[in-house]
Order: C-alpha cells, then sequence, then structure tokens
C-alpha cells in the first residue's frame, strides 16, 4: 500500500463521514426558527382560528375577522374568565 | 424580519413557525375544537401595555362566535401568557382549569419550546372542556 492510498483510507474516508454526519446534523436546524426565552419576537403578529368541520362552499366560511388592532375601550365586552401566566 | 431570511422560503406563509410547526399547531387546534365543540383560537404577537385588557380585546373581535371561543394568547417577546374564556365556555372551562393549563404552559415556554407547550396546553383545556353537551343551553 502506497502512502497515498494508506492516507485516502484512514484519513480520507473517515473525514468525508464526518463532514456528511456535520452536513445532517447542521443543515436540518439551521432552516427552522427557534424561540429563546429573553430574546426579541421579530416575527409579524399571527392569529389560527381551527378548520371548519367540513369544506363545502364558500357559503359555510367563517365571517373574515377585521384586522389591524383592536378598537381599544369597546363597550361591548365577551371576556368572562381565564388565566395569565408569565415566564 | 431578518433581510434575506425568507428568500428561500417563498413557498411557505410567512410567520414565526415552521411548515411542521404549523402542521402540529392546525392538528391541535383543529382536533380540541372538534372535540368540544368549544372554539379555539391562538394568537400569537405582541400584546402591548396591558396585555389583558388587549387579549380580551382580542376575544371581542371575534364577533358572534365569541361566546363559544377561548382565546390562547401568546407574546413570547413580552414573556406572557393569556387565556380568556367567553360567556358559555367560562362554565365549561373554569379560572382554576385555565390556570393550570397556563402554567403547564409556560413551563414549556421557558425552556424554549414554544409549540409544544401550546399543543399540550390546548390538550389540557380540551380535556378539561369534554364533550360538546347534547342539552341545548
Amino acid at each position: 500500500m502506497t502512502v497515498v492510498e494508506t492516507l485516502l483510507i484512514y484519513v480520507g474516508i473517515p473525514a468525508l463521514a464526518f463532514a456528511l454526519l456535520a452536513v445532517l446534523v447542521l443543515g436540518g436546524s439551521a432552516r427552522t426558527p427557534r424561540y429563546r426565552p429573553g430574546r426579541a419576537w421579530a416575527h409579524e403578529d399571527v392569529w389560527y382560528l381551527p378548520r371548519p368541520p367540513a369544506v363545502s362552499g364558500p357559503s359555510h366560511a367563517a365571517p373574515a375577522l377585521t384586522g389591524g388592532a383592536p378598537t381599544v375601550g369597546s363597550d361591548r365586552r365577551t371576556a368572562r374568565g381565564g388565566a395569565s401566566g408569565t415566564w | 424580519m431578518v433581510p434575506g431570511e425568507d428568500e428561500d422560503r417563498s413557498g411557505v406563509p410567512a410567520g414565526p413557525f415552521s411548515p411542521k410547526q404549523l402542521a402540529r399547531l392546525d392538528e391541535a387546534l383543529t382536533l380540541s375544537s372538534r372535540e368540544t365543540g368549544v372554539q379555539f383560537s391562538l394568537y400569537v404577537g405582541v400584546l402591548e401595555a396591558s396585555p389583558r385588557r388587549m387579549a380580551e380585546d382580542l376575544h371581542a373581535a371575534l364577533g358572534a362566535t365569541a361566546p363559544d371561543s377561548v382565546l390562547v394568547a401568546v407574546s413570547p417577546g413580552e414573556r406572557r401568557l393569556e387565556i380568556v374564556t367567553g360567556q358559555d365556555t367560562a362554565k365549561r372551562l373554569p379560572d382554576r382549569t385555565c390556570a393550570l393549563a397556563a402554567l403547564s404552559m409556560t413551563a414549556s415556554f421557558s425552556g424554549g419550546d414554544l409549540v409544544g407547550g401550546i399543543v399540550n396546553g390546548l390538550r389540557m383545556l380540551a380535556d378539561q372542556a369534554g364533550k360538546p353537551s347534547l342539552t341545548p343551553r
């Protein structure tokens, strides 16, 4: 076995395997946004509603919610209870 | 939003969650709402200076479905969670139940698991709310 062959087998192959594992581990998580407590939250506000039970045309769709900031100080209160939490 | 962050995600709706996370949230919201007859809705964003007031205003913005709705409002930036129940849902989900779910959620949030906390909290609320009643209210 020549020196080149020895190097290729005992250094090249482990290095290749190492690089492949590194790409698999780091490449997957880099794209997923991750929340870390204490960091600023720089995403836009989102509001999710459950899917309607059966999709059978636009006539059954829920009325569209008006966007933007809610009218503060509206006299119609719908809240009856709940809970708060901080972390 | 960091410039260039959503360049390689052009087909994905903009927002704080990955498609896989969105699928989990969608499943949790839809299943808990379908099982209980309660409309659960989830708000993730800024809650401003008076979070409780803002969450109640959001709940009021649900309009005709507000009495049957439960709003879970999470503000990751301000580290604040609000659960708001309506006229009918408050009977099925008393404040003590909501507080227990909130505690479980904030425990997950403080560990950095935003989606897991929301999913578990919704499951706890749905379990407590039970099946929709057959008798008319």
